[in-house]
Parts: structure tokens; sequence; C-alpha cells
């Protein structure tokens, strides 16, 4: 709660280092302090009694972790795994998640003069998962707020 | 009817009667011939053989019987031998008149008086048998008789001498004797007496015994017979007084010959009885003979003389028949005779009229043809030097064909060559798709590596990201590290972008090495059809070639035949201008024609006066038929006639010169 609290104090994103990857046809950015690492797609074990996009855990080095299939997550349609799917691993308050993504694109590091405000869309639509709009060349890349994003299921493995 | 007949037949008709006539006559002639012919082959083969053995068997019958009749009188064996002669004459005559008989159908007489004759000769011959056999035993009779009658005289004589001597002893010695001795002497004189009686005796019974033999006298031989006994007699009384020894045998010898000769007349006696009747019989039979034969010729001489008296009168038959047969022929042949000369006079006339016309229609016919024919030539001519050409023509056709023939011969092996490159092609198609096979497996295991060499690059992306993520975590000291992951990262990418461009290259060679293997397996299959193409093209070429040669063959043909041709065509020229000598030739054999057909209206008409007229008549008549469109025909007719004749005789047909039976050669062209 409290870091959900902080989040929401600084709303808008920091300038520094971003890793960007692609859903679907938009690249999105992730803090680079909230990865914990990068890897390839392997199988993973189905868990019943989870929501569709919880497609299961996965044994990472000892660790078992959840896995969720983010372009569930957003409503986007489901694909099969490629060759560039990759699980990212993401430590939020040393609890680790991963999600499923289409493709892993770089580490970039966005000024804040490139930093927008994620737009208003309407009062019917929420935008506080996204931490801002990050402008690089001719390009933009949402900068995901991932304990947003994730926050309903971060709750489950500390209440479990 | 007569007028309505042509001459021939006319001809025909009064010689054919003639010749009826003739062969009527001569038929009935040569049957009548015949006859005579065969009852004369019956009197020279048949009664003319008969009568003329007949006649020699009756002399020799004759003659036998004189010679048999000599030998038994004379008992010379000269006549005996002529005699047997005759006799074997006498046998020949008979067998020849039995072979006669045997061949000859109408002597039926002959027959059985040859076998009677035959019996009667052989019984003859029997009888003169015997007559030989006794006149032999007369014979030996006689030289016994000599031989006894020897021993007789002898005998005697001895006795007689010896007597004698004695007589003369006592004599000489003792004429002084005694009365005993001069009665002994008387004794002595006696007994010479009384052989001396005894030896007449025995010569007169000698001399009756020549006597009866020169007579032949049985009764004479007996007569001599009668002087035995007294000589018996007279040989008691000689014996009685007869002592020495010596005398004593002479006198039995006496006595013992004048017995044999006494047996031996008594013989001969009886042989001549015998001899007497044998030749009574010999006669009896000999005539018997001769009446028999005398018979046969006399029946011969008959038949002869009626065969003979029958031909007289067939001849006498026949000669009245042909006399009358040759008066009727004669006056049948004149009649004919006048009719057929005015029938053939009047008709030769006509046609001599006709052939007059005829003639000067010929001659002017006959220049049209020496026109005609000129032209003929010179077309000929034409068509010869038309047939050279065509002949060179040919020629050219000919190598041309050949040239034709060796240019198919030439593709033909140029086509093999092309089935071969084009199956070669095929092989080194295969080849390639194999090869094209090969590189599309190598480009998959090209692939394969590529994809590794991404996965790699892909690992040292995301290694490097996850460096990158580390060094920011490390802050401010992760910054070098930070550039380093970087740095590999962009290493990795350019690696993958690399590993991209490389598999999308091999895609695409992948790719073309597919489109490559479709477009050889499409070359092979087009070189395949192209290989059967050219098999095909080969046999195509080759049947041209074929084609070609019987082509050529054919052309050798036409040439050859085309060679002919002139040949024929300038014959034709030759022959063209033979005919227009000929038909000049014919213009004055025209010429020739009308003076003979004058001569020939000289002959008809008999007189050059009569000819004219004649001719004039028939001349008139004739224009009046030229009036009624006769003449025209006739004319044409003639025409025809002569192209006709002129064709059959002068003018080859082609047919003739060259074979033109060439549509079995030519079938196969």
């Amino acid at each position: 709660m409290a870091i959900t609290q902080s989040t929401q104090g600084n709303c808008l994103a920091k300038e520094g280092k971003y890793l960007t990857f692609a859903l679907g046809k938009e690249d999105y950015g992730l803090e680079i302090l909230k990865v914990r690492e990068i890897i390839g797609m392997m199988n993973i074990t189905a868990v019943p009694q989870v929501p569709g996009y919880v497609k299961g855990v996965i044994n990472l080095r000892g660790k078992v972790i959840p896995v969720i299939d983010l372009r569930l997550k957003f409503g986007m349609k489901e694909i099969d795994t490629t060759v560039e799917t990759c699980i990212i691993v993401i430590n939020l308050n040393e609890v680790l998640i991963g999600i499923i993504i289409d493709k892993v694109k770089e580490v970039l590091d966005i000024k804040q003069e490139n930093i927008e405000p994620a737009p208003n869309l309407g009062s019917g639509i929420h935008t506080d998962y996204i931490l801002g709009i990050g402008k690089v060349n001719e390009t933009v890349k949402i900068l995901l707020n991932i304990e947003k994003v994730l926050g309903e299921d971060l709750t489950m493995p500390a209440q479990a | 009817m007569w007028k309505n007949m042509g001459l021939a037949a006319k001809l025909g008709l009064g010689f054919g009667l003639v010749v009826i006539i003739a062969i009527a006559l001569g038929s009935l002639a040569v049957v009548k011939m015949k006859a005579v012919e065969t009852d004369s082959t019956k009197l020279s083969k048949e009664y003319a053989p008969e009568v003329s053995i007949v006649s020699e068997f009756e002399r020799n019958v004759s003659g036998l019987m004189y010679e048999v009749r000599g030998y038994a009188f004379t008992e010379d064996s000269s006549y005996l031998d002529k005699a047997t002669k005759r006799l074997a004459a006498l046998k020949e005559d008979l067998s020849r008149a039995r072979k006669l008989s045997e061949e000859a159908k109408n002597l039926t007489a002959l027959k059985g008086a040859v076998e009677n004759v035959e019996k009667e000769v052989q019984a003859y011959e029997e009888a003169m048998n015997k007559t030989r056999e006794s006149i032999e035993a007369v014979e030996h009779m006689k030289a016994e008789m000599n031989k006894s009658a020897a021993e007789f005289v002898k005998s005697c004589n001895i006795y007689l001498e010896s007597q004698n001597n004695k007589f003369a002893l006592a004599i000489d010695t003792e004429s002084d004797a005694p009365d005993a001795k001069k009665a002994e002497l008387h004794e002595r004189l006696f007994k010479v007496t009384k052989i001396n009686d005894i030896i007449d005796l025995g010569n007169e019974v000698r001399i009756t015994a020549w006597k009866a033999g020169a007579s032949r006298d049985g009764a004479m031989i007996s007569e001599g017979l009668h002087n035995f006994p007294k000589m018996y007699g007279v040989w008691e009384e000689l014996i009685k007084i007869t002592r020495t020894k010596e005398d004593t045998e002479n006198l039995n010898n006496v006595k013992v010959s004048a017995h044999e000769y006494e047996e031996g007349m008594q013989a001969l006696a009886a042989d001549w009885v015998k001899l007497a009747e044998l030749g009574k019989r010999r006669t009896e039979i000999g005539m018997s003979v001769l009446k028999g034969a005398e018979e046969i010729a006399v029946a011969g001489i008959q038949s002869t003389t009626k065969i003979a008296e029958n031909a007289t009168q067939s001849l006498s038959a026949a000669s009245l028949t042909m006399i009358i047969g040759l008066i009727i022929g004669t006056i049948l042949a004149i009649i004919l005779a006048i009719f057929i000369t005015l029938g053939i006079t009047t008709a030769i006339s006509r046609v001599a009229a006709s052939l007059n016309e005829g003639s000067q229609q010929t001659t002017s016919a006959a220049s049209q043809v020496s026109g005609s024919a000129q032209q003929l030539s010179q077309g000929a001519t034409e068509q010869a030097s038309s047939l050279e050409e065509t002949s060179s023509a040919l020629d050219e056709m000919a190598s041309m064909t050949k040239q034709n023939a060796d240019n198919a011969a030439k593709a033909n092996q140029m086509a093999t060559e092309a089935k071969q490159h084009a199956e070669k092609g095929d092989v080194a198609m295969k080849e390639m798709q194999k090869a094209m096979i090969a590189i599309s497996e190598s480009s998959d295991k090209v692939g394969k590596i590529i994809k590794t060499i991404e996965e790699i690059s892909f690992q040292t992306n995301l290694l490097a990201l996850n460096a990158a993520v580390e060094a920011a975590r490390a802050g401010e000291h992760g910054k070098g590290f930070a550039v380093v992951a970087d740095e590999v990262r962009n290493l990795a990418q350019r690696a993958s972008v690399a590993a991209k461009d490389t598999q999308q290259l091999i895609e695409d060679s992948s790719t073309r090495t597919k489109e490559g293997t479709e477009i050889a397996k499409k070359a092979g299959d087009a070189l395949v059809q192209i290989s059967d193409a050219a098999k095909k093209v080969a046999d195509v070429v080759h049947e041209i070639a074929v084609a070609s040669k019987e082509q050529a063959e054919g052309i050798n043909q036409v040439t050859h035949a085309v060679s002919q041709m002139d040949q024929v065509t300038q014959q034709n020229a030759a022959s063209a201008e033979e005919s227009a000598a000929a038909a000049e030739e014919l213009s004055s054999q025209a010429e020739n024609l009308k003076d003979m057909v004058g001569e020939l209206q000289q002959i008809v008409g008999g007189s050059s006066a009569s000819a004219a007229a004649a001719f004039k008549a028939v001349h008139a008549v004739e224009k009046k038929r030229t009036v009624a469109s006769a003449a025209p025909k006739l004319a044409k007719a003639e025409h025809k006639d002569a192209r006709a004749s002129s064709k059959g005789s002068k003018v080859l047909k082609p047919e003739e010169v060259i074979p033109l039976d060439d549509k079995e050669g030519f079938k196969d062209f």
C-alpha cells in the first residue's frame, strides 16, 4: 500500500532508464529498477482456479514465481509464443512476478523533457496505470505503472 | 439370185459343181476299179498261183512216174535220184499249195484236194520205196546168182581140166595099155562128156535167166528152172563114178552152186512178180494223183475265167458310166463357164470404172497426204527438240532429287545428332535437378545454423539487457558496465540482423532453387520432347530420303522413257518423210492405176472399141450413182482404207516401240 501511495504521489514519470518492450503494435516502457531480469520463454505450469491472464507458475532457479500474460491483462488477443516471446521478471518490493510480452526491445535513457503525462481520455477511462508517454525519435513509448497494472495480483501473494 | 451372188460364190458354185461331178465320176470309177482290183488280186494272189502250182505239180507227178517207171525197168539208180528230186519238188509244191489254201479265202476246193493228194502222194512214196527195195533185192539176188554161176563154172572147169589132164596122161603114158586101162579111159571120157553136159545145162540156165531178166518174164525163169533136175541127174551119174577126193569136192561145189543159183532164180522170179504188181499199183496211184491235180487245175482255170469275165463286165459298165458322166459334166461345166464369165466380166467392168474414178481421187488424196506428212515431219522434229529439252530438264531434276536425297540424309544425321544432344541435355538436366536438390538441402542446413545463430544472438541480447538492468541497479558504479552491456547488445542485435538477412537470403536462394528445379524439370521435359521430336524428324527425314531415292529412280525411268520417246519421235519424223515420199509414189501409182484400169477394161471388153463403149456405159451408170450420192461414200471408204492400210503397214504404234506397261514401275513411284 505504501508503494502505491508513493507511486501515486509521483504521478509523473521520472527521467531515467526504461526497459522497452513490444506488445502488439505498441512499445511500452518499464522502470529499469523494477526489473529483476529477463528470461526467454520457458515451460509454465498451469495453476488452477486463477484468472485467465494468469498463465501459471515457473521455477526460476529454485524460486516459484507466478506468470501473467500481459496481452490478456490488457484485453488484447492472445497469440502463440514466438522465439522472441520473453518473460520479464519484475521485482515489486521483493515480490517477484513474471509478465509475458511479445518482444524485448532495449534499455532507453529517457530525459525529462521527453516525458509527457498520460493523456486525459475522458472520465470513464482509467489511465492511472500509465506513468507517462516517452517520446523517442518520433515514436512513443507508453511508460507503464506496473504496480498499478499488477495491483490486484500483487495483493494475492501478499495475502497468501 | 444369181445376180445377187458374189464373185467368189459364183466361182465357188461353178467350180464346186464341176468338182462334185468329177468326184462323183471318179468315185464311181474308183468303186468299179476297186471291185475289179479285188477280183484281180484274187486272181493273181489265189487262182493264178493255184493253177501254176497245180500245173507244176502235175508236171512233177508225170516226171516222177516216168522216172520211177524208168528205174523199175532199167534198175538204173540215176533214175531213182531224179525220181527223189521230183518227189521233193512235188512235196514242195504240196506245201506251197497247203500254204496257199490256208492263206486264200476262196480256194475251198483246194484245201480238201490238197489233203487227198497228200495222202496219195504218201502212198505213192511208199510204193516207190517198196519198188526200190524190191529192185535192190533183185540186184542182190542177181549178184548172188552171178557168184553162184561163177563158182559153178569154176568148179566145172576145174573138174573138166583135171579129167582132161588125167585123160591126156593116160593117153600119153599108156597108149599100149590093157583093156582095163582102156575102160578107165572110156570112163574118163564119159566123165568129161557128162561135166560138159552139166556146163551146157548151167549155161542154158544162165542164158534163160538173162533172157528173162531182159524181158522181165517170170515164166521164162520157170522154164529155166526145168533144166536143174536134168543137171542133178547128170551130176548123180558123175558122182557115182568119181573117186578122187578132189574131184568129189569139186562136184559137190558144182552142186551147191547150182542149188544156190536155182534158189536165186526162184527168188528173182518172185521179186519180178512183186515188182510188176508194184508198178501197176504205182501207176494207179499216180493216175489218181494226176486226176486230182487236173481237177483242181480245171477248177482254178474255171474260176479264173469267171473272174476275168466279171472284171470285163465291171470295166465295161464303168466305162459306160464314165462316158455318160463326162458328157453331163462337160455340158454343165460349159453352162457354168458361160454364166460365170458373164458375171465376172460385168462385175469387173463396173469395178474398173469405179477404180478409174477412185484412182483420180487417190491422186488428190495422195497430195493431201503428202502435205500432211510434211507437216507431221515438221511437228515430229519440233517434238524431238522439246523432248531433248525435257530430257535435260529431267536430268537437272534428277540431280536435284539426288541432292535432295543427300541433304535429307544429312538432315537425318543432324536430327539424330540433335536427338543425341537432347538426350545428353536431358541427362544434364536431371543431374542439375539433383544438384539443385542438394543445394536446397544445404540451404536448409544453413537455415538451421542461422537459426542457431539467431537464438544465440537472442540469448546474447537477453544477457546484454539483463546486464544493462544489473548495471542500472548498480547505479553510478554500473555506468561503464552499462556501456559494455549496450555494446554487447548492439553486437547481438547486429548478429541477429545479419542472421535474419542471411536467413532471408537463404530463403530466397531456397525458393529460387525450387523454381530452378521446376524449370529444370520443365527443361528436362522439353528436352525429352525435343528428343522425341528429333526422332520423329529423323524418321520423317529418312522417309524423305527414301522418297527422294525412289523419286530419283522414277526420274531415271522417266528419262529412259523420254529418250525412247525421243527415238520414237525421230523415227516418226523419218516415217513422216517416208510417208511423204510414199504419198508421191502413191500419186504416181494412181496414174499407173488409171492406165491399168484402161487395160483392164480392154481385157474385159475384148477390143478397144467395145472397151470404150463398156467403159462409157459403166461410167454413165456410175455417174448416175454419183448423183445418187453413192460416190462420196465410196471415196471416203477408199480414203479410209488407204489410211488404214498405211497405218497398218508403215506407222509404228508407240505401244510397240515403248513398252507402256510401266504402270507397275510407276506405281511404286
